[in-house]
């Protein structure tokens, strides 16, 4: 597949570099001189330097009627110029184009992205701010996933010493709470994770992903995890930038009981972002700043965050914060290096917001035809797809165990007009049916193909 | 300083304000009063003031009218209309002395309604008329009034608006200044011509209706009764004009978007949530305290009473229907303390408005927090929205030099032998453009005791109200009149 991808800054290298490394034809338009050296230097890419936004640039590129490219991507951090580029594309006839939005209100709905004539507008932003929100509101969970439509949900636990369901099979499980909708799909385990089947035990230290429905969720943790957990009363947030400020607005809607406390060098930041907010607290200070820190009730909270631009800062001030009390330590990070040093850290989350964009182009190249979303899992090489099954399909009017699916691949969800369900062996699938599929990345393609889910 | 920018518009300005005098010429011929010659004169007065500003500035340039041109023109408009209205007055006899006269205009243009006339009744309806309509010119202020009806003000009739629209934010309703001027008279009028309408099916004559209304839509006070509203002894007369007096105290600017359509336009203004919480808290306060005292019996009484009277003094009006001096203190007290209140930003109502009330709260609200937490950063809000740092500090430095003024305006009364109640209450009630004090300026007495030098200050502490301090002040800097 041809790819143009414009901007090479923290949302558009890793994008090509993982484009390029799965054998698509990437070329990067990049205006940075220093940037667009980075990528030519790092990466199997061609590059052509200029503003993304101007036909001229883009016609150089592959962008222009008759050159064909099929995907663009438009990724730099200013709005104008992605719509302006996607619209230049479209009009040359690309077939595919996505664009990054930062300003939130492109993103609220799809009305935006439509009337641009855009295919996806992402918001890398507000989709690591939603998956804080999770993780803040699920204490005990690690990662979480969004799914149908916010009505279940992929969560990450990590089986504690004292859980109770430690020891017992996954068949054992499933008896013991058969009134519980939940799927779990896959245990990363120290020295090799894997897709657990009935007979498989639970150790300690175990983290599972599990699916399940966000009316249970609750339930369900306390099952990993039986520490009782305080209610979200405080949370820190260290970082005043975009997902910063997304946090802290969208816990000011969640709740008016959660007190929010906003943390940013920038006085000027801080002074923009305070008469944006409302009832947060906006403090200029360090977040490194210990004597703050714990006069603003680090020791209190049940929630601390970390989102400034810089992974080691996110790294270090969220251990900082667990050292002084802090019940939960959430941390952006950008880097998949430190993004496997989970294991390493006293921090309890990491959110990478390049993943979400990353999943959706992904999506789009691998599989063009599918109308749900894809989530990529990168750190257990897994991925979770939605998908609808075609009326006519080989998988209609079939049940579950008779498809025929390779181990490693789990039917995790169903749902059905209004309802939706964990699917059984015996299920018979109908044509409509919205699906959650759950693989390693390699199975994906064979579970789409074997399921022909559109 | 373009002088010549200012001569011209004060012409057009004070030549407005003349041509109005031909109302009450209309009574006065119909009546047969000999006030018909006073007010031929003042016309001519006024003409001829018209006339000797337009040829000092006739080759001014309309696009010289900056801020510090605008700011001079509205304080010296003020002053002029006060003067050449004052002459009806004077030359007639209706006051002893031009200060009076000019106390007596100062008064009516700023919808104060302070009055030295001791037998008011004693006059022709001419007079009456023209004390009523000088409420009516300058509720909606002089300037608007020229602006609405020459459209040769327009160019730098933005500069003049600012410069006299009472509230800290100053905002345009449509994109030319004019159209502005015109919705805000369209809307004052449609007040004006259905409350008037409301007055006549109350029984109230023509002439009554017509001047009562004029004090209640421009929250003036005077009225052409010795005992004001309350020797109608009427609850509907009273209600009616307490009813408009509350909308008259609300921004006109609300006013238009509820009119074009926007059904919680009032609802959803800060201003006007404190503003109406003041009014039905207040006169709450008054009810009961009327009735546990005794002052009055009966529920209907108690509550007609107070909230005549709570919105008459928060509307800064000063209609009375009762004696509140002989009201327990507690009641004097709150009347007092909503006399430094006031209306809201952008209608006819002087005081502080609540605006500056609500801004003043919220930062110190924020002060406070700020002590809490000594890094934090709240900035002031008001329904939810930020608000200019510049515009904070405008809003507390207007309150300071409002205390100022108040301070050195008593300060000067009580030099002139005034005892302290009628002095710093006369103050209060003349700064803040409501009309009665206490003591010996009382609802049931008048102004006209008041020492000559007195009647000057109390004459500036007006404008010095209705133009919101800053304005008025200007001029005495030097730096305004270089360059």
């Amino acid at each position: 597949m041809r790819v143009v991808v414009i901007g090479a800054g923290e949302v558009g290298f890793p994008v090509a570099s993982k484009l390029a490394s799965e054998g698509h034809d990437v070329t990067v338009v990049e205006r940075d001189e220093d940037l667009a050296a980075k990528v030519e230097d790092e990466l199997d890419v061609m590059v052509v330097r200029g503003n993304g936004a101007r036909p001229q640039v883009l016609e150089r590129a592959g962008v222009a009627p008759g050159l064909r490219t099929d995907l663009l991507i438009a990724c730099t951090d200013r709005d104008e110029v992605n719509i302006l580029a996607c619209w230049i594309a479209r009009r040359a006839g690309v077939e595919k184009v996505m664009g990054r939005a930062r300003s939130l209100e492109f993103t609220d709905t799809d009305t935006w992205a439509r009337e641009l004539d855009i295919d996806m507008l992402i918001s890398p932003e507000r989709s690591a701010a939603r998956e804080i929100e999770e993780l803040l509101l699920v204490a005990s969970a690690v990662r979480t996933v969004e799914i149908a439509s916010g009505k279940a949900a992929l969560y990450a636990f990590r089986v504690a010493e004292d859980a109770s369901m430690q020891g017992v099979s996954m068949a054992e499980l499933r008896s013991r709470y058969s009134g519980l909708s939940a799927i779990n799909v896959y245990v990363d385990r120290e020295g090799g994770g894997f897709v657990p089947s009935g007979d498989s035990v639970l150790e300690p230290g175990d983290l599972c992903y599990v699916v399940t429905f966000r009316d249970q969720v609750g339930f369900l943790e306390t099952l990993f995890d039986p520490r009782k957990r305080r209610p979200l009363h405080r949370v820190l947030v260290v970082g005043g930038g975009k997902i910063g400020y997304q946090v802290a607005h969208r816990l000011e809607r969640r709740s008016r009981s959660i007190d929010i406390r906003l943390i940013d060098r920038d006085r000027e930041k801080c002074d923009r972002i305070a008469r944006e907010l409302g009832r947060t607290v906006v403090l200029a200070g360090d977040g490194t700043d210990r004597d703050l820190l714990e006069y603003e009730g680090v020791r209190e909270a049940e929630g601390f965050v970390t989102t400034t631009s810089s992974d080691e800062s996110n790294i270090l001030i969220g251990v900082l914060g667990k050292s002084l009390g802090a019940a939960k330590a959430v941390a952006v990070v950008r880097r998949n290096a430190f993004m496997q040093m989970h294991a390493h850290l006293d921090i309890d989350a990491m959110v990478n917001p390049h993943m979400a964009m990353a999943s959706v182009i992904m999506q789009h190249v691998k599989f063009p035809r599918a109308s749900g979303h894809l989530s990529v899992l990168e750190s257990i090489g897994a991925e979770m797809m939605e998908g609808t099954i075609p009326d006519q399909g080989r998988a209609a009017g079939c049940a579950v165990r008779d498809i025929g699916l390779p181990r490693g691949i789990i039917l995790a969800l169903v749902e059905r007009g209004t309802e939706a369900f964990v699917p059984w062996g015996d299920t018979v699938l109908q044509g409509g049916d919205r699906v959650i599929l759950f693989s390693s990345s390699e199975l994906m393609s064979r579970a789409v193909e074997l399921l022909e889910v559109r | 300083m373009h002088r010549a920018v200012v001569c011209k518009t004060l012409s057009l300005v004070t030549a407005v304000v003349t041509v109005f005098q031909f109302l009450p010429m209309l009574w006065s011929i119909h009546d047969a009063t000999p006030d018909l010659n006073p007010f031929l004169a003042a016309l001519g007065a006024g003409a001829a003031l018209s006339a000797l500003l337009f040829v000092a500035g006739r080759d001014a340039d309309p696009r010289d009218m900056g801020p510090r041109e605008a700011l001079t023109v509205v304080t010296l408009a003020w002053v002029c209309a006060s003067g050449v209205g004052a002459l009806p007055f004077w030359i007639s006899g209706a006051v002893p002395t031009y200060t009076d006269a000019f106390f007596e205009a100062m008064s009516g243009f700023t919808t104060t309604g302070a009055s030295v006339l001791t037998h008011i009744e004693g006059n022709p309806r001419g007079i009456l008329f023209w004390r009523s309509l000088t409420h009516w010119l300058g509720g909606m202020g002089i300037i608007v009034l020229s602006l609405a009806v020459l459209p040769m003000l327009g160019v730098g009739g933005t500069e003049l608006l600012k410069a006299e629209a009472p509230g800290p934010i100053k905002e345009k309703l449509t994109p030319r200044v004019q159209q502005t001027a015109l919705i805000l008279w369209g809307i004052y009028v449609l007040f004006t011509v259905v409350q008037t309408g409301a007055l006549l099916a109350g029984g109230l004559s023509f002439f009554d209706a017509l001047t009562h209304t004029f004090g209640t839509v421009a929250t003036g006070g005077f009225s052409p009764l010795n005992q004001s509203v309350g020797q109608y002894h009427s609850p509907y007369v009273e209600w009616v004009i307490t009813l408009f007096m509350f909308l008259s105290g609300a921004s006109f600017a609300l006013h238009y978007r509820f009119l074009r359509g926007n059904g919680s336009a009032h609802w959803r203004d800060p201003e006007f949530r404190l503003y109406a919480g003041i009014t039905v808290g207040a006169t709450a306060l008054v009810t009961g305290a009327l009735l546990a005292s005794g002052a009055c019996d009966g529920l209907s009484d108690a509550l007609r009473y107070a909230a005549f009277q709570v919105v008459s003094v928060l509307t800064t009006t000063g209609f009375v229907t009762a004696d509140f001096e002989q009201w327990p203190y507690v009641t004097q007290f709150v009347l007092l303390l909503l006399m430094f209140i006031g209306g809201c930003a952008g209608s006819t109502g002087g005081g502080m408005k609540n605006i500056r009330v609500l801004l003043v709260w919220r930062q110190a609200r924020s002060e406070l927090l700020r002590l809490v937490h000594p890094r934090g950063i709240f900035p002031v809000r008001v329904g939810g929205a930020p608000v200019e740092r510049s515009v904070v500090t405008s809003v507390t430095a207007f309150f300071t030099l409002y205390v100022i003024s108040f301070a050195l305006s008593s300060l000067a009364l009580t030099g002139l032998g005034m005892d302290v109640l009628s002095a710093t209450t006369g103050v209060a009630a003349c700064l803040g453009n409501v009309g009665p004090g206490l003591g010996s300026v009382g609802p049931m007495d008048n102004f006209s005791g008041v020492p000559l030098l007195g009647k000057w200050v109390l004459s500036f502490d007006m404008l010095l109200g209705r133009l919101e301090i800053y304005t008025v002040l200007l001029i005495f800097l030097r730096g305004a009149w270089r360059g």
